[in-house]
């Protein structure tokens, strides 16, 4: 079932540039919806106007920037409201915000609008390289269990990162209807709803001596962790907290991420053989000790050394770190416990990323008034823009261009900033500074590697330039204003999540947010999964 | 399994690593992004058949020497630093030097010796000039932010030329040319005029070249500007360097990464718009090496050809080359009647009489090259009417390289023929410089910003006569092989019920009117 609308555009024309087609056929081979032919006598390709559906795939992949597409984009709008409605009194819940695909009907719709791309650019907007035209094609023909096996050849964590990941800057956004302009497919919320809605399995095993220790249970270890299960090596995960996931866990509240879809994984690969120690750190010593019993000692501890500000006073007031933060009060939204700890209170969040929305959006769960100041300029902000518009909505005061300088015990002084270049750091601009009372401050400015365990520097595997099978699909074409961000987004995601520091023997890995600094889930999963590989590859 | 920390080791999988991998273990994860990749057939079935005639066989790159050389980056740089030098030097001493044009070395150099070499080049080599262009090569430099290197950031807009110019083709070129020459008349620049103008005409083109550079994307200046783009382009086809091509084409149809177009670790994508995989003239070949460099699977090679090739087996003929080959010949032969004394009582009559009171009028250059143009387009029109079997007009909503109609299939036939009479006219045109005043050369080297020493000054390498007859020599050889091409091109291409007639006709038409050109270049006593 294709959805396609035709609109009647007499002037606006595709065109091949006969001056400049050499004929080699790239944009034939790959448009979706075969409308380029070829013409043998000129040697040059021919597009049918009634077959194309706009989406440009074809201009942005063209060597020679010889085809020109201004037919709209002809493909069906999404019906998924995907926009938190935020109008009117918000219910805070502590259950999970983000709202589902309630029906197969509805989720064969969306499945629907995917053109099935023979040169899929989502794939390579994904950092996990999930194949995902072919999963919604086993969606459209019913087969959901079918969908997730194919998500899970590359990760078998879709529950968790159609939860978290950034999707607009990933797969939805390297979408071809989204490079030409219009709505991407909804690829996280299919993805959510086909691991939702049906059960998981580790393929069969096969046996091998190899045993693997595994530092960490974060999404990168999660990753190591499934593709060395499926392939029959022993694994030992050591968690030095209580609960197990890491960040995944601790870092994520409720109702971004259940508990329960984390524990549906770590229940997976218990059973599937995975022994898990926790409250367990692990030593440089000890470190030693584990790489003489194991084949191999994958570390994926993170990056988790928070990062300070430099404000006059600070050390005066009372402050907090985020993931302090988290793992206290996010307790309290989980166990629906009932806390008034924070009952009244006004908390001053200093960054506005996806951890300080977390902050927030907890903050306003337990009664407290949330104010978030982020220095650089909201066009430059890191944060999820659906997580910052669900936060608004719930009612935390973002302020952009805004940070602190000074704390004189609850009194916080607030000074705006001037941001227009992306590649330069904000300018304070000192006339503008205004004082504010707080209770709490608390520090969600991220955080970077480091701690007490040493790994060799990461090792780039991959040269600058990008790989053929990256520069044809088109999703670095500089063509569309819109593209350049996301493919060499993707293309930078991609050289890091293939890099993995180890040594020489494989006896030690480094991955993930350990050995690049704060990254995403995702590409900490794919980290792992790369690393895994690598200790396959020798069996 | 080599080490890990060497950062060349094989990878489990991987674009750039997959052939060192040990792909033999079941259980390695295949690389994902290749497997959600499932392209259409490509429809090449014809390409052998279609491309047969234009396939060069002798390739030069199989010389160590020559493959070696290609390969340096810096190859095209060395071409063009001793011509950037040179220009550079023009620049100065046209405006600092003697006002004796005869004398300057930029006028000397200029107009005695660099078109003279232009021309040659491009009749027996093709786009020789371009490789080592020190206008354009000024310009990528700029562009590309690098003297040779491989540099991945470009600067500039990075537009695309316009697309309704570049649905012409060449033809923009050769504007630009027409609009150069009427300039270099105005001044009297290549009069000699004075060495300043010369300075300043060669600073413009300078200056063009550049700006071009930074608004549009890779040598778009150099296709579609440059004034001598469409002349090489088209009379070029003489050349015997069929420039850079596939060695075997099914590689180049199966290469994943058309690095030659995209650009690759080694050399950049064509800066000309050229794929070697599926060229078939060395019209629009710019002889950079980028794509020998670029080419990963080492399937390009540089290609020489018997003269003509270019002109007579292409089998798809291009519209904007047979009106350029017209507007050129146009041209050239306005610049033969212009030496005539007929031409000189015209151009008074209008001057007096018009609001342009300044040789060349407007009127009568424009007027007389489209006339010239035009005359060759009359007689194929007729050769149309009287043999063409296409009873269809050409569709005006169809691209203008892609219209069919018995006029266009004549008039190709016909102006690709007329090619070699166009190079050789302009050839013989450039002569009497050359040889009357070629030594001049000597004293101005001697003295770059002008000096006293009029040593070979006065010498002559040809008096008059001898010039003529070199010059009806090279229209005879010019002639000769446009009577020949047509008819190639004509036994082939032409549609028409009754061949034989067509095909005399045409070739009849094309002798007849080269003839007549050659035949000027009695009355005009070897004129500059």
């Amino acid at each position: 079932m294709k959805l396609f609308t035709h609109h009647q555009d007499s002037h606006k024309v595709n065109a091949v540039l006969t001056d400049r087609c050499a004929g080699c056929q790239e944009c034939l081979v790959r448009c979706p919806t075969n409308a380029i032919g070829f013409n043998e006598d000129s040697w040059i390709v021919e597009i049918n106007s009634e077959l194309c559906v706009g989406c440009g795939q074809c201009e942005r992949l063209c060597p020679f920037s010889a085809i020109v597409i201004e037919k709209e984009l002809s493909i069906l709008e999404s019906q998924l409201n995907r926009h938190y409605e935020s109008s009117g009194s918000v219910f805070l819940s502590v259950r999970e915000t983000k709202p589902s695909i309630k029906t197969f009907d509805a989720a064969l719709f969306e499945a629907s609008r995917c053109l099935e791309c023979p040169d899929p650019t989502c794939v390579k907007g994904c950092p996990a390289h999930n194949n995902i035209p072919l999963a919604l094609k086993n969606l459209r023909s019913g087969d959901i269990t079918g969908a997730r096996t194919i998500f899970e050849e590359t990760s078998h964590i879709g529950s968790i990162c159609s939860r978290v990941c950034d999707q607009k800057s990933q797969c939805e956004g390297a979408c071809s209807l989204a490079l030409a302009g219009g709505g991407a497919v909804s690829i996280g919320a299919l993805e959510k709803f086909i691991f939702d809605n049906s059960r998981g399995e580790i393929a069969e095993m096969v046996g091998t001596s190899k045993k693997v220790a595994i530092i960490g249970s974060g999404p990168a270890a999660l990753g190591a962790c499934y593709r060395l299960v499926e392939a029959g090596v022993t694994v030992e995960v050591f968690e030095e907290k209580e609960y197990l996931g890491g960040l995944l866990n601790y870092g994520i509240p409720d109702f971004t991420l259940p508990a329960e879809t984390l524990e549906k994984v770590i229940e997976e690969l218990s059973s599937a053989g995975v022994y898990f120690h926790t409250n367990h750190h692990v030593s440089d010593e000890e470190l030693e000790d584990l790489r003489s019993h194991f084949d191999s000692v994958i570390v994926a501890i993170g990056a988790n050394i928070p990062i300070r500000p430099k404000v006059d006073g600070i050390e005066s007031t009372e402050t907090m770190d985020a993931m302090d933060f988290l793992v206290r009060y996010g307790q309290s939204i989980r166990e629906a416990t009932v806390d008034y700890e924070l009952y009244g209170k006004k908390l001053l969040i200093v960054g506005a990323g996806n951890t300080a929305m977390d902050v927030a959006r907890v903050a306003k769960r337990l009664g407290a008034a949330a104010v978030s100041v982020e220095w650089v300029n909201a066009k430059f902000a890191k944060v999820r823009p659906d997580e910052l518009e669900e936060a608004v909505a719930e009612g935390v005061d973002v302020r952009f261009q805004t940070t602190l300088i000074a704390t004189s015990g609850r009194v916080a002084t607030l000074v705006n900033t001037t941001h227009e270049d992306p590649s330069k750091l904000p300018s304070i601009i000192e006339s503008s500074s205004y004082s504010e009372e707080f209770d709490l401050i608390v520090m969600a400015l991220g955080y970077r590697k480091g701690g007490d365990i040493k790994v060799v520097e990461p090792i780039y595997t991959l040269g600058e330039t990008p790989s053929p099978k990256w520069s044809a699909s088109g999703i670095l074409s500089k063509n569309h204003n819109r593209n350049q961000v996301i493919g060499s987004a993707s293309w930078m995601r991609e050289r890091k999540t293939r890099a993995i520091a180890g040594i020489e023997d494989q006896s030690l890995f480094a991955v993930g947010d350990f050995l690049y600094g704060p990254a995403t889930v995702v590409e900490a999963m794919a980290s792992g999964r790369n690393a895994a590989d690598r200790i396959i590859a020798t069996i | 399994m080599s080490s890990l920390i060497d950062s060349t080791s094989s990878i489990p999988y991987g674009d750039d690593h997959g052939d060192n991998g040990p792909k033999e273990n079941p259980k390695l994860r295949i690389d994902p992004v290749a497997v959600s990749i499932n392209l259409r057939p490509r429809q090449t079935a014809a390409a052998k058949a279609h491309f047969a005639a234009t396939t060069p066989k002798f390739e030069v790159t199989k010389f160590k020497v020559v493959s070696t050389l290609a390969k340096k980056r810096w190859i095209q740089f060395a071409l063009i630093v001793p011509n950037q030098l040179i220009f550079w030097l023009v620049i100065f001493s046209g405006l600092f030097g003697t006002i004796d044009p005869g004398l300057n070395f930029a006028t000397a150099i200029t107009w005695y010796i660099w078109f003279a070499i232009v021309f040659v080049l491009m009749v027996v080599v093709g786009r020789a000039w371009c490789s080592m262009c020190p206008f354009g090569g000024f310009g990528e430099w700029i562009q590309r932010k690098t003297f040779f290197q491989r540099t991945q950031k470009t600067l500039g807009l990075g537009h695309k030329y316009p697309q309704k110019l570049a649905a012409y083709g060449l033809i923009s070129s050769a504007v630009s040319f027409i609009v150069l020459t009427f300039i270099e008349e105005f001044f009297n620049i290549a009069g000699p005029g004075t060495p300043a103008d010369t300075a300043f005409m060669v600073l413009g083109i300078v200056l063009f070249a550049t700006a071009s550079f930074l608004i549009f994307e890779r040598r778009t200046f150099c296709r579609y500007l440059c004034p001598l783009s469409g002349l090489i382009g088209s009379i070029g086809a003489i050349g015997a360097a069929a420039g850079f091509r596939t060695k075997d084409r099914d590689v180049c149809y199966s290469c994943e990464s058309k690095a030659c177009m995209r650009g690759g670790e080694e050399g950049y994508g064509c800066p000309w718009y050229t794929w070697p995989g599926s060229a078939e003239s060395n019209s629009l070949c710019g002889l950079c090496t980028e794509c020998y460099k670029a080419c990963p699977s080492g399937n390009v090679g540089l290609f020489v050809q018997p003269p003509l090739t270019s002109v007579i087996a292409p089998s798809r003929k291009r519209m904007d080359i047979a009106v350029v080959s017209a507007m050129l010949l146009g041209l050239v032969v306005f610049q033969q009647v212009n030496a005539l004394n007929i031409y000189a009582s015209l151009d008074n009559f209008l001057n007096a009489h018009t609001p342009f009171g300044h040789y060349p009028n407007v009127l009568d250059y424009v007027g007389l090259i489209a006339l010239f143009a035009l005359v060759p387009a009359a007689v194929f029109k007729v050769g149309a009417l009287a043999f063409s079997n296409i009873a269809t007009k050409a569709d005006k909503d169809l691209p203008f390289l892609e219209r069919h109609s018995g006029f266009r299939n004549f008039f190709m036939v016909g102006m690709y023929g007329m090619v070699p009479t166009v190079g050789a006219d302009y050839f013989a045109r450039q002569l009497p410089k050359f040889f009357s005043h070629a030594t001049r050369v000597v004293p101005a080297v001697i003295h770059p910003f002008g000096g006293t020493n009029k040593f070979l000054y006065n010498y002559s390498i040809l008096g008059a006569h001898g010039i003529i007859t070199v010059q009806l020599i090279i229209m005879a050889i010019g002639v000769a092989a446009s009577g020949y091409a047509t008819y190639k091109i004509a036994r082939r291409e032409i549609a028409s019920n009754n061949r034989n007639g067509a095909t005399l006709y045409l070739v009849s038409a094309t002798l007849i009117m080269g003839i007549a050109i050659a035949l000027l270049y009695i009355p005009m006593q070897a004129a500059n």
